[in-house]
């Protein structure tokens, strides 16, 4: 037997338990996007930006909250639609590359933009795909043995979605929905605030994971 | 969801049936070509070592994957191009698959959930599986609190909830152990005569497949080796792979010879004429005997062989004997002791003697004393290519 077929055994479910070279995989690569993804964060805290408080996202935390809120959510929902599409139509292709190649190009042009304070539309435009990163983040690591099962137990597509993919996909969603936040704001103080709520965030997220993972 | 099955409209004999199916993964044969017909209400195992296609096999039918070749029939429909939501085939996975965000309960009724099935019908229907299988104690916890043969019980009730077309069980049994494992073949076996369910599982465990199917496919590197009912696998297993593999304790072979009228062993100079073996060993040249260590019996008009090591299994004990070049394993009978290096007389119940062309690794048709046996055999085969 040689070795491309032991492997094809494996990641065909021939293992007690998970595979581990499948997960192991995702695991690699959810980590490396994670730090990417702190990355960037930490990056977005540390602009500092002189932006006076009539621009979108601007002001205090109180007054810049409701716009920053309706741009994530509006984020969110793009983004998540988008990840949706990408893992339907190439649930293994390397889009993820493409999609951090992507990110990366548009947030430098994010800092050039001019018109990207005063304007929502811009804001959603750079941002969705950092939303759809995560989102697809999200969606990947729910087990694919999940979605067989769920395949098998008949469930049509907008009934799994809504009973096994959003509920499973919701803690990293919520992380990457609080990060959109706190980038969200243009005044560092607000930015600060918001962003060590995600990280506290993300501490609870990765605790329950790991408690999740020792069973 | 499925369409209405009118049975006078749908003669078809067989609930799930395989035809010239093959699965390829890049350079890597999982399934060569693969012919199986399993009837309505049976119980059929997939017997065979790790690789052997089993698996691949269950998720074909499932629609898992999709065949690089051949068709699959349900019912006589055939459901090849059709997804896992549309087939009505459950399916018990060997890795750890039950929703990890729901309760035992709602993991068991999600079948039924999305199917415009009244909620009251779902309470009911989920009640009586978590009775059925005594998982009350555990209906209110998540997959992860569970034990390992907690987590299986639950898939099977998810499989068992809905009244499936055919049941796919992946290796069921694996993580029960001991007494645990004996009780959960009888109990899976008692649920099959209750439900009379077309099922079809895989396993690697002789015994399991011995104790609960109807049927036995024995598979070997992705192809149907022997598929008949447990008895007849074990007293004629169709060649030295099957021989090997089913059975409490190893059979035993010895290499032989075909000289004039009678086959001489290689290990000790011991002629057996042709007419006592029941097999024809006429085409072949090397031949490989295989006897069960319960048909070597130890006898004072025998040849003489010489103890080595012995195994105890509890109640019984199994000694290692060595004839010329060759070892046998035979039982020691009860209140007796057998020293090691003590010289030991046996014989060989002739009965018990399955005959094999050590070349192609084929069982040798039988003849006389058993023609009638053999006429049947061939005619069975005959009959299961037909309906193929």
């Amino acid at each position: 037997m040689t070795g491309a077929a032991e492997q094809r055994l494996i990641t065909s479910g021939n293992t007690a338990g998970f595979s581990t070279r499948a997960s192991g995989g995702r695991t690699v690569r959810n980590a490396i996007l994670s730090l990417a993804l702190i990355l960037l964060s930490g990056l977005a805290v540390v602009q500092t930006a002189a932006v006076d408080d009539s621009s979108w996202g601007g002001g205090t935390l109180g007054s810049a909250a409701p716009r920053v809120l309706l741009t994530a959510a509006v984020q969110v929902v793009i983004g998540f639609g988008l990840a949706m599409l990408v893992y339907r139509l190439a649930p293994r292709a390397g889009l993820w590359i493409v999609l951090a190649v992507v990110l990366a190009a548009l947030y430098p042009a994010a800092m050039v933009w001019p018109r990207v304070v005063e304007n929502p539309r811009p804001q959603i435009v750079v941002w969705a795909p950092f939303a759809t990163l995560i989102a697809l983040a999200a969606v990947d690591a729910i087990p694919p043995i999940v979605h067989e099962a769920a395949a098998v137990d008949r469930a049509a597509s907008w009934f799994k979605f809504r009973t096994i993919t959003l509920p499973l996909a919701a803690p990293l969603l919520l992380l990457g929905v609080a990060f959109l936040i706190a980038s969200g704001f243009r005044r560092p103080d607000a930015r600060i605030v918001t962003a060590a709520y995600a990280l506290l965030i993300t501490a609870i997220v990765v605790g329950s994971g790991l408690a999740r993972s020792r069973r | 969801m499925s369409p209405p099955m009118n049975p006078a409209m749908n003669p078809a004999e067989h609930r799930v049936e395989l035809l010239g199916v093959t699965k390829r993964f890049d350079d890597f044969t999982a399934v060569a070509p693969l012919d199986l017909a399993v009837r309505h209400g049976e119980f059929i195992a997939l017997l065979g070592p790790p690789g052997s296609g089993k698996t691949t096999t269950l998720r074909l039918i499932a629609g898992l994957e999709k065949p690089s070749s051949g068709t699959i029939h349900i019912d006589g429909f055939d459901v090849t191009p059709m997804p896992p939501q549309r087939r009505d085939v459950a399916f018990v996975f060997q890795s750890p698959a039950l929703y990890p965000h729901m309760s035992v309960q709602r993991n068991i009724a999600y079948p039924m959930r999305g199917q415009r099935i009244p909620a009251n019908a779902i309470e009911r229907r989920t009640g009586e599986v978590i009775e059925r299988l005594r998982l009350d104690g555990v209906r209110r916890r998540k997959p992860r609190k569970l034990s390992a043969s907690e987590y299986q019980l639950v898939s099977l009730a998810r499989a068992m909830v809905r009244d499936a077309k055919a049941f796919c069980f992946d290796d069921p049994l694996a993580p029960f152990t001991g007494d645990h494992r004996e009780h959960m073949r009888r109990e899976l076996r008692a649920i099959h005569e209750e439900l009379r369910a077309t099922t079809i599982m895989a396993t690697r465990d002789p015994l399991d497949a011995i104790t609960t199917a109807d049927r036995i496919v024995v598979m070997n590197e992705g192809r149907v080796v022997q598929f008949d009912t447990p008895q007849a696998i074990y007293d004629r297993p169709a060649d030295l792979f099957v021989a090997h593999y089913l059975g409490a304790q190893a059979m035993n072979f010895l290499d032989a010879r075909r000289v004039d009228g009678a086959v001489r062993l290689a290990c000790c100079d011991l002629r057996i004429p042709v007419d006592d073996c029941g097999a024809h060993p006429v085409d072949a040249d090397r031949i490989t005997l295989g006897i069960r260590p319960a048909d070597v019996r130890i006898d004072p008009r025998g040849v003489v062989a010489v103890a080595g090591a012995s195994e105890s299994f509890g109640d019984e004990k199994l000694v290692t004997l060595r004839v010329g070049d060759a070892a046998l394993r035979t039982f020691v009978p009860p209140g007796r002791t057998i020293a090691e290096g003590e010289a030991v007389p046996i014989r060989f119940d002739s009965a018990g003697c399955r005959w094999f062309d050590a070349t192609s690794g084929k069982a040798l048709p039988w003849k006389t004393r058993s023609a009638s046996h053999g006429e049947d055999n061939r005619q069975g085969r005959q009959e299961r290519q037909e309906e193929a």
